[in-house]
Parts: C-alpha cells; sequence; structure tokens
C-alpha cells in the first residue's frame, strides 16, 4: 500500500546536477522561474523547453517521471488553457454558441500552458537531483543573513529536516498501523462517508501516540549528544562550491541570456 | 492447513529501491501444528507472514489456506480464519476502555451484544487478564498487560490460524514466560494452528514442533528443533545461533563424546547429564564390585 509511494522524490544519479551545489541549484531554480515568465514569444518557450529537455536527458531523468510531476497540475493546465482559449479577445476562428475561440486566445492558450510545465518541470528538476537533506542544509545556509533580523534560520531548517527525516518513518508506521488493525477485522473501504471517516480512528490514535513518543524521544536523543541549536554548531557535510557549479550557472546564464536578448531584440 | 507454492515478493517493484524479499518460497503447514519460523533480520519472516492473511498479494505463486487462495476476494473470511499479531501488537491499542479494544474486531463481524461479550470474556481467560481492567483505558495499564489485551483483541475471533510475529520482544523474563505460557496452554487447548515467528532460538526449540528457517528470502532448513538446531555451523552461518544450552552440551560432548547432545532445553539437558553421570557412575560401580 503505502510502501508504494517513492519518498522525496529524489532520484539517485551522479549528472553535474546531482554533483551541484544545493544553494546554486536553488539560486538558478528562482532565476529559471523569472525568465520563464519573461518569455513572450512562441519559438522563445519551444527553445526553452527544448533546453529543458536536453537537461533532463542529460541528468538521467526519465520522461516518465519528469510526467510524473505534471500530473497533479493537469487540471489546472488543461483549464487555464480552454479559459485563455475562448476569452482571450483576438481574430475570431470558431463560433459555439456564445463561446468564441480566437487565434490570439489560442496563442496565449499554448504558452500559458508551456509555461506552467517549464515552472513544474524545472522545479522538480530540483527536486529529483537533490536529497531531501541538503536542500534543507541549503536553506538554512541561504536564510542565514535573515538571522541578523532575528529570523530563526536554524530552526525552520531543523524542524524541516526532522519532518522530512520522519515522513518515511511516520508511513512506515502507518502502514503497520493499517494491516495490524485489517488483521483484526478493521475495513477501511467500504461504507458512507461518514462510516469511512470513522474507519480511521483506529488508524489515527495509535498513529499519534506513536508520533508523540517518537518526538519525545527524538527530544531525549537530542539532548543527551548536546543539541543546543544552531550556535557554534559545525557540520558533516560542508556545502562547498565546485566546478559542476560553475558550469551549471554559465550554462543557464548562457542560454537564459541569449534567449532574452533575442527576444526582446 | 496452510500451502505456500514457490511465494516470491518484491518490494516497491518497477522503482530503483525494489528488492526481493520472499524468493520461491515453498511450504507446507499441517493443522493444529506449532511451527516455529526463524531467520536474521531482513530473511522475509515477516513478509511470509503477512501473506497469510492476505495483506499482501504473491508476486508470483500461490498461498492457500484450508483451500482457499489467499489472492481470492473473501478477505473478510481469510481474516477471521487466520489471526496475524503483530510486533508489539499494543501499538494498535486505541479504544476508550479494555473491553471495546478487544471487541473491537468482533463488532465488525456482526455478533449480538451477549455473544461479543461472551467471546470477549473467554479470550480475557485465555490470555489471563484481571476482569478488574475491562473498563480501565487501554493506555493506563502495564505494559505486559498492554500485550496481552492487544493478543485477546485477535484471539476473541477465534481465529483457526494464530500467527504471532515475535510476541514476547520487549517484555521482561516473566512477561515473556506468561505469553508463551499463554500460547502454548492455546495450542494444547485444541483446534489452533499456530505459526511463531522469533528471533529468539531458546523460545522456538521450546515450543515449536516444527522449525522453518528462513535465509535472505530463501527458505533453508526446515525440520524438527533436533534436525534443525543440530546444524549449528549452517545457522551460525546465517547469522542465527542455537538455544545456548544446546551450545553447551555440543561443547561438553567433544570432551564426554557418550554425551547425548540433542537437547533444547535445559530440562532435556538436565535429563541427559544425569542419564550419562548415573551409566557412568553404575559402571565405574561395577569395577569396584
Amino acid at each position: 500500500m503505502m510502501k508504494d509511494i517513492t519518498l522525496g522524490q529524489y532520484i539517485p544519479g551522479d549528472s553535474l546536477l546531482h554533483r551541484a551545489d544545493p544553494r546554486v541549484k536553488m539560486l538558478l531554480l528562482i532565476l529559471l522561474m523569472a525568465v520563464v515568465f519573461m518569455l513572450k514569444d512562441l519559438w522563445a518557450f519551444i527553445c526553452f523547453m527544448i533546453f529543458i529537455s536536453i537537461v533532463l536527458l542529460l541528468s538521467g531523468i526519465s520522461w516518465k517521471m519528469a510526467l510524473k510531476g505534471l500530473k497533479p497540475i493537469l487540471f489546472i493546465i488543461l483549464f487555464t488553457a480552454v479559459v485563455n482559449m475562448f476569452t482571450v479577445p483576438g481574430n475570431v476562428i470558431f463560433r459555439l454558441g456564445f463561446l468564441k475561440l480566437t487565434d490570439t486566445g489560442v496563442q496565449m492558450a499554448v504558452k500559458m500552458a508551456m509555461r506552467l510545465i517549464l515552472l513544474v518541470v524545472g522545479a522538480s528538476l530540483l527536486t529529483y537531483t537533490t536529497t531531501p537533506i541538503s536542500l534543507t542544509d541549503g536553506m538554512e545556509k541561504l536564510m542565514k543573513p535573515l538571522t541578523r533580523l532575528r529570523f530563526p534560520a536554524h530552526e525552520i531548517a531543523m524542524m524541516m529536516s526532522i519532518a522530512l527525516r520522519f515522513i518515511p518513518t511516520i508511513l512506515d508506521e502507518t502502514d503497520k498501523i493499517m494491516k495490524a488493525q485489517s488483521s483484526r477485522g478493521a475495513d477501511f473501504d467500504s461504507g458512507n462517508f461518514i462510516q469511512r471517516a470513522k474507519s480511521f480512528v483506529p488508524i489515527l490514535v495509535p498513529l499519534f501516540v506513536s508520533a508523540f513518543r517518537r518526538a519525545d524521544e527524538l527530544a531525549v536523543a537530542m539532548e543527551a549528544r548536546c543539541y543546543r541549536g544552531g550556535e557554534g554548531r559545525t557540520r558533516m557535510h560542508q556545502l562547498r562550491l565546485s566546478m559542476a557549479d560553475l558550469v551549471i550557472t554559465l550554462i543557464l546564464l548562457t542560454v537564459c541570456a541569449s534567449i532574452l536578448f533575442l527576444q526582446f531584440y | 492447513m496452510i500451502r505456500i507454492e514457490n511465494l516470491t515478493y518484491i518490494y516497491l517493484a518497477g522503482t530503483p529501491y525494489e528488492k526481493k524479499a520472499l524468493d520461491s518460497v515453498s511450504l507446507h503447514i499441517e493443522k493444529n501444528s506449532f511451527t516455529g519460523i526463524i531467520g536474521s533480520t531482513g530473511s522475509g519472516k515477516s513478509t511470509l507472514v503477512q501473506h497469510l492473511n492476505g495483506l499482501l498479494k504473491p508476486a508470483s505463486g500461490t498461498v492457500t489456506v484450508d483451500g482457499e487462495d489467499v489472492s481470492g476476494k473473501n478477505l473478510k473470511e481469510l481474516r477471521r480464519n487466520v489471526g496475524l499479531v503483530f510486533q508489539y501488537p499494543e501499538h494498535q491499542l486505541f479504544e476508550e476502555t479494555v473491553y471495546k479494544d478487544i471487541a473491537f474486531g468482533l463488532t465488525k463481524q456482526g455478533w449480538s451484544e451477549e455473544e461479543i461479550r461472551d467471546k470477549v470474556m473467554a479470550a480475557l481467560r485465555a490470555v489471563d487478564i484481571d476482569e478488574s481492567l475491562l473498563d480501565k483505558s487501554p493506555f493506563e495499564i502495564s505494559g505486559g498487560q498492554k500485550r496481552r489485551v492487544a493478543i485477546a483483541g485477535v484471539i476473541a475471533m477465534k481465529p483457526k490460524v494464530l500467527v504471532l510475529d515475535e510476541p514476547a520482544a520487549g517484555l521482561d523474563p516473566k512477561g515473556r514466560e506468561d505469553i508463551y505460557r499463554m500460547v502454548g496452554a492455546m495450542h494444547e487447548a485444541g483446534d489452533m494452528t499456530v505459526i511463531l515467528v522469533s528471533h529468539n532460538m531458546e523460545d522456538v526449540a521450546r515450543h515449536a514442533q516444527r522449525v522453518v528457517v528462513l535465509h535472505k528470502g530463501r527458505l533453508e532448513m526446515q525440520g524438527t528443533p533436533g534436525e534443525v538446531f543440530m546444524q549449528h555451523d549452517r545457522l551460525t552461518g546465517m547469522g542465527l545461533d542455537v538455544p545456548q544450552i544446546t551450545r553447551v552440551m555440543l561443547h561438553l560432548k567433544t570432551l564426554f563424546p557418550d554425551l547425548s547432545s540433542e537437547t533444547l532445553t535445559v530440562e532435556d539437558a538436565k535429563d541427559a547429564i544425569l542419564k550419562y553421570i548415573g551409566i557412568n557412575l553404575w559402571k565405574e560401580g561395577s569395577r569396584f564390585r
């Protein structure tokens, strides 16, 4: 059941993107998103799509995995596309009752869909090639300057890594409890909505009990190892910029710059 | 009773993390027998027993319980026949009172109020829990009691097959003893096939009539406890062991070759040693006679 959910979305690999520093990847993702919003012409979108596809290919992520990331927002993509097609004014191509399909509308729809796809695939490029732990590490480092403004960067990063660390554990636990309760005769699939909601009580109560027990044990274990927050804490994995970071930064900057340049001049 | 043919199971099939947990395991378990399954961590014991009540479906091969294929549709019936007690079953307690928790499975089966009460009481007696605990919250009783209440919740449904996964893990010696005495008594009382999964060689040697050894998802050995535990070297090679007393006796045998070393419990060992000494004393005495 639960075991079949792939967690985090990290796909192990050894590409340039896998080796790059999470901070660099995050910053570049922000840049990429900004550029995607600045694209205007259809050919620019297509160029960018080709570029992202090449990156996907090079980092060893299968098409299937990339498309899987799109599934949850498929509806949003279709919805915006359809709305755009019929509402944007322009030369009418086709008329169906009060609905008018316009040429600019179709163009806008295609661009909008591509824009959304680019955003999602770009973001999944980050999560597919970066382990959740190095993501939070990178985030902590990036937020560090904000500590001067009393922003709890370390605490937030620690909470995130603990949460991420325990997602598989809690899922395992849920799986185990579900199996145990079904062995005792629990039934999760039949009955009406209220009966089904009720049937989750036998899962939720033990799950909460164990989550609190775990939290308590973890707190004690952390204190036993003298955890006292982020101050003066050193890290086992130091983030260091490498050649890979320089290379991907240069590539992305070049591609973005040339597409934008060609588009505006 | 239970027939497992060429059972293979793969976790996370089709992902980079896929792992073969069971590899063409074939096994027959007799009605009303007491079978111990041993194997090191990750050997596939838990995966195997989860096939018995249809929690997992075979990737290939078949599992039939009482002639009924577990991949079939009637899971409810199957789960009433096969009671599976997971590791640390007390972690599944959730009701407000001990009574409600034990009755949980029964209420799903459509028994009348009275029948449920009778069955809960019978289960309570079987696990040796005092009636005064019935109205307490399952969260305020002791660890050993919780464990027994959780087991009562499974046996209240009167399963034909009772599968226990490490039923004594984490209990103190008295708690262990109590659990095994209870399981032994239930098995002897009749109509129940018991399958015990454990790391503890002593417990398996003492209680099981047959022992099955799993290693890396494969069935490596099976036989009576005597047959299995005499193969000390093979078991050690799989990260397992033989009962301590068997090890002691095997060592003693190197010193006294006539000593019978096929002993799995301290009681048997005592008898064997006494017999050896007795015979020898008699021989010795005869020399002076």
